[in-house]
């Protein structure tokens, strides 16, 4: 089977989870038989990219891995969507409006869905109840336990010689939507604290991103009262940290987004040899027997020797390593899963689309769309100035519609005999059509959205994308209409339909 | 004996020839004691055996009998590995932005932050204990010129300021800090210290943005545009610092490095004692603490004070019989066990005796480090200040957190590397020798500035140290009575609402579940979690279970006995109790000394305001309430269990209220992001699609503002729009707004030309006199020009005015503040909450509530007529009676007054807002007494 990886961008591939996720199991997948290739979507601009057996969307939040999954679908692929971040379960938090709308519409057209957690499992469960769906762990890096055990005696016996403690803190300091990383490792802070002045000092190494070095984050690191360094995190840095480290500090706290995450931070600190202490949520309990979770539980087995993770235990880590991040296991259960689902997939006849831009879209989603002979379709509230398909404006009678001439063929024949003249934007020529000809229902809006603020928008969103749609379905019948909406401001309502299996 | 010495002085010196520096130290030690002549000598010897020990870390280490820390005032990390540079952030200015570090990837770097409630002592001291030959200060922040101008006084250094982050995208905004700091009252300074920083050089004009190069040209001023962002290593040949600066007409000394009081020459360390020969260990807590000169004497011998003192810290926490006051043989004999004197007095809090030391001052540096400055007097011999704190969790041990010579006079700073931030401390004072001279107990040490619960100490007037001391006295008095009592403490059970929590907040945090179980014998509980949260118990249990927690039956039993009798409190997951609340002895038939609903209300982080909040219970039964809300939106005391009685009167507050910024941008919080589902309040609302007639009375800044706040209405869903008035002031074009309403409500709008001399208040009076009464019907007040951007705001205002207790339902107000550049809203007016200030009468003052109190519901004494919704039989009664008023203000206002008394309440709806068009309202007009029981009362405390 030929398995294509789509990935927002060329820049993902040198992304840690990407690395994690699916490199190392590249190999592995092919000593099956099988291949996969990471294939960043914007390659969809200039090839059909129809070889393949399998899409596997990954991290494309925004409509053009909607509109390709919807097309690809139809070609009879096989499509699925590979959920490794919850931003889909906060129903009641407006910024992920956008995200939620997102999956809703691309499961649609999804075969399966491949989860890297249970938890994942769970919240993609909630919206598509029927889909088959596959656990894929998050691989190991490794598997020379020879020189984990080796690595272990070393460390033991650097701290008898210097009675200090290294301790490391390791990957993103920040999320943008959640308080996570530096903020964990602030808030738990005290137990890796309360390690010193029992006989050893302590040492904490901060390894993250730098974006995450704001004042603020600074200030409460400042809080954590015990020595530390911090650097920029980089795969080369993280290695030679975790090489040096003795004890690994992964705190995790129980918001809903954190609850779901992979167990890749302890199985990647274990597998260097390092002891892992672990505060707040319990995510990594399948890791119980190798992961400590109090201070002075390490405290009194560093006085033993006794640690956790040594020499006569890492055969049974070996064995939990199988079970739970096994590079030929994940590769085996992904390649079987697929293999199960092949032929499932049929082909349809082709379908057109419309992508609708509203306030936050971007120019590679509109090049994207006509590229893939989708119609380009620009809201009132769209404030890019590019050749659009379709532009709908806000005038005193309700919804004006501009169609593109090139596009006029396209239109219903009844809808086409209402084309008024119309006039030149940008290259494109367009004809006129007042919405209000097509019995769509429209709200009073013109005056909230004369106001041109936020607020008004907001009030008149529902409004206008319902009667959008309205328009666009009886001006191209059978159009399947996707939003590409990016705003985390603006609480905005658009219709999914919905199909069968789909939670709404 | 001469002999004897002398030949200790050649062991010695043999000892330390072969490395064996631990026999060494005692051998010059004991020499020392009896041979002053060679005290120079001696001191020198026993100074290089202590620092080859030290060298030697892991022997060291091994006989570490606790923690052995005395780090150096301004060194948090200094000494642990040697930094290529250090970055300085201040908190001061903590929200001044969100810029990245400039951090460069390739140097390890160390940071430190000036904290404290001095500043600028601190800034002096941190300066000159980090020589630096070049300093780079990343934002062009008054703080950060003040250390520019420390940093060239003190070590001629060559300072730089940052104003442009190498590629130009943040210059503007860096830029403008710059024109606003110079636009203050502080440009005079900022002029004056600029002026002392190094000439423009190494300009690297091809990297300097254009706004930057516009800076240069416009402030004409020698600041040095930089973009190294690398910090040189120290200079060594630099000049040593001056020693004093004047301050305040005076001289204070830089810092104990720069300025050191004279110390003594000699001391032994804790660890040393056990060298000594023919002493007896003085052992508590299962460690040495003192030594006591002859063998054949008891701990009982030693001053009553004493025993005092290290019996109500061992009684505090809840030491085992087994480490209680003992002496040891040096030679190895057995442990004579010495009984402390029950009778003895109790300690006397945060006070040295007849030492005559002082603790001037102490403040939390960070979550565990407590900083100390120590009044020394007129010590004029050898002194050793030890500190101590008992780790229950260790199978119990006292462990040495501090340990420092005194200077000679003046005052000695002293660094606290504390177990557990909120266990009581425990300060000894001994001669050079070890012989115990005095004593000082802090028995709740997050009283003390920067603490936890300094809070507390802000709710008293004076000095914050004072304060923490009267409090801290009053809290062990009351604690000892209670303790005396078997365990009689008002305090039950301390439950935990986890609705919302994500494990972060401190009420999990073991440090608090130990010192609770420790000291107070409390332990907390998980009150009843959601239906779709059970699955989540067993984490939750886990997360408010004290791990290590240990004691014997009897403190079990207290603890059974007292959940069964004590009172219930029930709070949110982002409080911790008061101290208050925790040590209240219960006394049958006295008053507790907290009640429901009151609180301390801490916001952001230091420097950020501070309240004391009384809620009024408004809803009927409480408990109920609880149980149908399912959510804890204030602190609340449940009835005693055992006798079923209610609460009784009394005033206090029960826990700290910790509300977290930063987790979201302010204007994220307030708009848009309004609830997708429900808000949540304990009473169901029986009227489905309630009935508005709503009256608009604002001066409309323009027919498109009207427009878009009609369409806003119009788009409201839940709700049954009956009418739309507007009322439009003398004037006004009435032929426009006419036309305008007719468009958009073609059949339920009307206008209402005011007559000759007719106030709002009387316009609306005749309009409602044209259509029927309408039972349950709502009104809805738009004396301000308002947009609605939510659809579900109308439907949410009539389910909240369904309370029984409710008259008038409001929420906040945001506007666009424009053109701040981070903040395109803020939040211009959310009610009228009673708000006093040190101790003047109770007014009615503008809160911004939301920032308070995120998404809840909070009753307020009266909301303005901007934007509210009334119950339609009260506007009519309510204005019949005022229609004289000039304006709806007024009349609300008024009726606030009437509603108080019969103990009726305005409720805002923090998790909704609505939009100001045009002009914003502005305060309201003077101070206007309320009762101050009722609605919400906010008493702002002392930074």
């Amino acid at each position: 089977m030929r398995i294509c990886v789509v990935l927002p961008s060329e820049q993902q591939k040198a992304q840690a989870g990407v690395r994690i996720r699916y490199e190392r199991i590249t190999a592995q997948l092919q000593a099956g038989g099988h291949t996969l290739e990471l294939v960043p979507i914007t390659d969809f601009l200039v090839n059909i990219h129809l070889a393949y057996d399998c899409y596997l969307i990954s991290k494309c939040y925004d409509a053009r891995a909607l509109l390709l999954a919807a097309q690809l679908r139809r070609a009879g692929k096989l499509v699925g969507v590979d959920l490794f971040d919850d931003y889909f379960s906060q129903a009641d938090d407006s910024r992920f409006t956008r995200l939620r709308y997102w999956l809703r519409a691309l499961l649609r057209n999804c075969s399966f869905v491949l989860c890297s957690t249970e938890g994942m499992r769970s919240v993609a469960l909630q919206y598509a109840p029927d889909l088959p769906m596959h656990l894929m762990n998050d691989p190991s890096p490794g598997d020379d336990f020879a020189a984990m055990a080796r690595a272990l005696d070393q460390k033991l016996a650097a701290v008898r010689a210097t009675r200090c403690i290294e301790v490391a803190w390791f990957g993103m300091g920040d999320n943008p939507n959640f308080p996570v990383g530096l903020a964990d490792l602030s808030a738990f802070g005290a137990e890796v604290a309360r390690l010193a002045g029992f006989g050893v000092a302590v040492h904490l190494t901060v390894l993250t991103n730098r974006r995450a070095l704001t004042a603020d984050r600074l200030e409460q690191l400042r809080g954590l009262g015990l020595p530390y360094t911090v650097q920029e995190w980089s795969e080369e840095a993280e290695q030679q940290l975790l090489a040096r480290s003795l004890l690994a500090f992964l705190p995790v706290n129980a918001q809903q987004f954190s609850r779901v995450k992979s167990l890749n931070r302890a199985v990647t600190a274990l597998s260097a040899g390092a002891q892992v202490l672990s505060a707040g949520y319990p995510l990594y309990a399948p890791l119980d027997a190798f992961v400590y979770r109090d201070a002075r539980t390490f405290l009194a087995d560093l006085a033993r020797e006794r640690l956790l993770l040594r020499a006569e235990t890492v055969a049974q880590l070996q064995q939990h390593m199988q079970q739970l991040a096994s590079v030929v296991n994940e590769a085996a259960g992904l390649a079987q899963f697929l293999a199960q689902l092949q032929g499932r997939a049929q082909g349809e006849d082709d379908s057109a689309y419309a992508v609708i831009h509203g306030r936050e879209t971007t120019g590679d989603i509109h090049k994207f769309a006509q590229k893939r002979a989708a119609l380009s379709v620009a809201t009132p509230f769209c404030t890019l100035e590019l050749n659009f398909d379709v532009r709908f404006a806000m005038s005193e009678a309700g919804l004006e519609a501009m169609v593109s001439t090139k596009k006029v063929a396209l239109l219903a024949p009844a809808v086409a005999a209402l084309l008024q003249p119309g006039k030149n934007l940008l290259t494109t020529e367009y004809k006129m059509l007042s919405v209000s000809r097509l019995k769509v229902q429209q709200a009073p809006v013109s005056g909230l959205l004369a106001l041109n603020c936020p607020a008004a928008d907001a009030a008149a969103y529902p409004a206008i994308s319902t009667a959008i749609v309205d328009a666009m379905t009886a001006m191209f019948p059978g159009v399947e209409c996707i939003f590409s909406e990016q705003s985390k401001r603006t609480p905005w309502h658009v219709p999914v339909p919905r199909v069968s299996g789909v939670a709404a | 004996v001469l002999i004897e010495n002398k030949s200790a002085l050649a062991s010695g010196n043999r000892a330390l020839r072969d490395g064996r520096y631990a026999e060494a130290i005692p051998l010059y030690a004991s020499a020392l004691l009896d041979m002053p002549e060679l005290g120079k000598t001696l001191a020198f010897n026993l100074q290089w055996a202590h620092q080859r020990m030290a060298a030697m870390t892991a022997q060291a280490n091994a006989r570490c009998l606790g923690r052995i820390t005395q780090q150096e005032l301004t060194g948090l990390a200094a000494g642990s590995r040697p930094a290529d540079g250090e970055l300085i952030s201040s908190i001061l200015f903590p929200r001044a932005g969100h810029a990245e570090s400039t951090l460069a990837s390739d140097h390890v770097r160390v940071l430190q932050v000036i904290d404290g409630p001095d500043w600028l002592m601190q800034a002096i001291t941190f300066v000159a204990g980090k020589q630096y030959a070049q300093v780079e200060l990343a934002r062009p922040t008054l703080m950060n010129f003040v250390f520019g101008v420390l940093y060239k006084q003190i070590w001629n250094a060559r300072v730089v300021v940052c104003a442009d982050d190498g590629n130009g995208a943040n210059a503007g905004a860096r830029l403008a800090s710059i024109e606003k700091l110079r636009g203050t009252a502080w440009d005079q300074h900022v002029d004056g210290m600029a002026a002392m920083f190094d000439p423009v050089g190494e300009p690297r004009p091809a990297r300097l943005g254009k706004a930057a190069r516009q800076l240069v040209a416009r402030l004409n001023s020698p600041l040095l545009m930089a973009f190294l962002h690398e910090v040189k290593r120290p200079r060594r040949d630099a000049p040593a610092p001056a020693r004093e600066v004047a301050c305040g007409g005076g001289w204070m000394p830089f810092s104990m490095r720069s300025a050191p009081a004279p110390r003594p020459s000699v001391f032994l360390a804790a660890h040393e004692w056990q060298y000594l020969p023919a002493v007896s260990l003085i052992e508590f807590g299962g460690i040495p603490v003192g030594v006591e000169a002859a063998i054949d004497g008891a701990p009982s011998a030693l001053p009553v004070r004493l025993l005092a003192g290290l019996r109500q810290f061992s009684a505090l926490n809840g030491m085992s019989a087994a480490h209680g006051l003992s002496l040891r043989d040096t030679t190895g004999a057995q442990p004579i066990a010495a009984d402390m004197p029950p009778d003895a007095a109790t300690g006397e809090a945060h006070c040295f005796g007849p030492s005559g030391l002082r603790l001037r001052r102490a403040w939390y540096a960070s979550a565990r480090l407590l900083r100390m400055h120590v009044d020394t007097g007129a010590v004029s011999e050898a002194r050793v200040l030890r500190a101590y704190q008992y780790d229950a969790g260790m199978d119990g041990q006292l462990a040495m957190v501090a340990e420092a010579p005194l200077g000679l006079g003046g005052d000695t700073a002293l660094d606290l590397a504390l177990l557990n931030p909120y266990l009581p401390v425990l300060l000894l004072l001994s001669d050079g020798r070890g012989q115990l001279l005095d004593l000082a107990l802090l028995p709740f040490p997050s009283l003390l500035p920067h603490g936890l619960h300094a809070v507390e100490a802000a709710t008293l007037d004076g000095d914050a140290m004072a304060a923490a001391a009267v409090l801290a006295q009053r809290y062990l008095d009351e604690w000892q009575q209670a303790h005396s009592a078997g365990g009689a403490f008002a305090l039950g059970e301390y439950l935990v609402d986890v609705h919302g929590a994500i494990g972060t907040e401190r009420i999990f945090s073991t440090d608090l579940k130990e010192w609770l179980w420790t000291v107070f014998g409390t332990r907390v509980k998980l009150w009843r979690l959601a239906e779709k949260d059970e699955g989540d118990r067993n984490f939750w249990e886990q997360a408010c279970r004290a791990s290590h927690a240990t004691g014997d039956a009897k403190r079990y039993a207290e603890q059974a006995a007292r959940e069964r009798a004590g009172l219930r409190l029930l709070a949110p997951a982002t409080a911790i109790p008061t101290l208050r609340a925790l040590s209240a002895c219960r006394v049958d038939g006295r008053n507790v000394p907290f009640r429901r609903g009151e609180y301390l209300l801490v916001t952001g982080g230091q420097g950020a305001p501070r309240y004391h909040v009384r809620v009024p219970d408004f809803t009927l039964a409480p408990e109920r309430a609880l149980q149908t809300e399912g959510v804890v939106r204030h602190p609340t005391i449940l009835v005693e269990k055992k006798s079923g009685a209610g609460l009784q009167e009394g005033a206090g507050a029960a826990v700290i209220v910790f509300v977290e910024a930063g987790t979201a941008q302010q204007p994220e919080l307030i708009y848009p992001f309004a609830l997708d589902g429900p808000m949540p309040f304990g009473y169901q609302a029986p009227v489905q699609f309630p009935s508005v007639v709503v009256f608009m009375s604002a001066d409309w800044p323009s027919e498109a503002a009207l427009t878009a706040s009609l369409e806003s209405l119009r788009s409201q869903s839940g709700v049954t729009l009956a009418s739309v008035n507007l009322l439009p002031a003398g004037g006004a074009d009435t032929h426009g707004l006419q036309r305008v309403l007719a468009a958009v409500f073609p059949d339920i709008g009307t206008l209402w030309e005011r007559t000759p001399g007719e106030t709002e208040s009387a316009a609306v009076i005749r309009a409602l006199g044209q259509r029927p009464e309408q039972a349950g019907g709502h009104v809805v007040m738009m004396g301000q020009a308002t947009l609605l951007h939510d659809s579900r705001t109308l439907a949410v205002f009539a389910h909240l005015l369904a309370h029984p207790k409710v008259a008038s339902v409001g929420c906040p107000l945001i506007g666009r503040a424009e053109p701040k550049p981070n903040a395109a809203y803020s939040v211009q007016f959310s009610g009228l909450a009673g708000q006093s200030q040190a101790d003047s009468e109770p007014v009615l003052a503008p809160v911004n509530l939301h920032a308070l109190f995120p998404r809840a519901l909070v009753p307020v004494a009266c909301n303005g007529s901007a934007f509210v919704m009334m119950l339609e039989t009260q506007v009519r009664r309510c204005l019949k009676q005022r229609t004289a008023a000039a304006s709806l203000e007024e009349v609300v206002r008024g009726w606030s007054a009437n509603l108080s008394e019969r103990q009726m309440l305005h409720l805002q709806a923090t998790g909704l807002t609505v939009e100001a068009l045009g002009t914003l309202p502005g305060h309201v007009p003077g101070p206007v007494a309320c009762p101050a029981n009722f609605g919400l009362h906010l008493h702002l405390l002392p930074a």
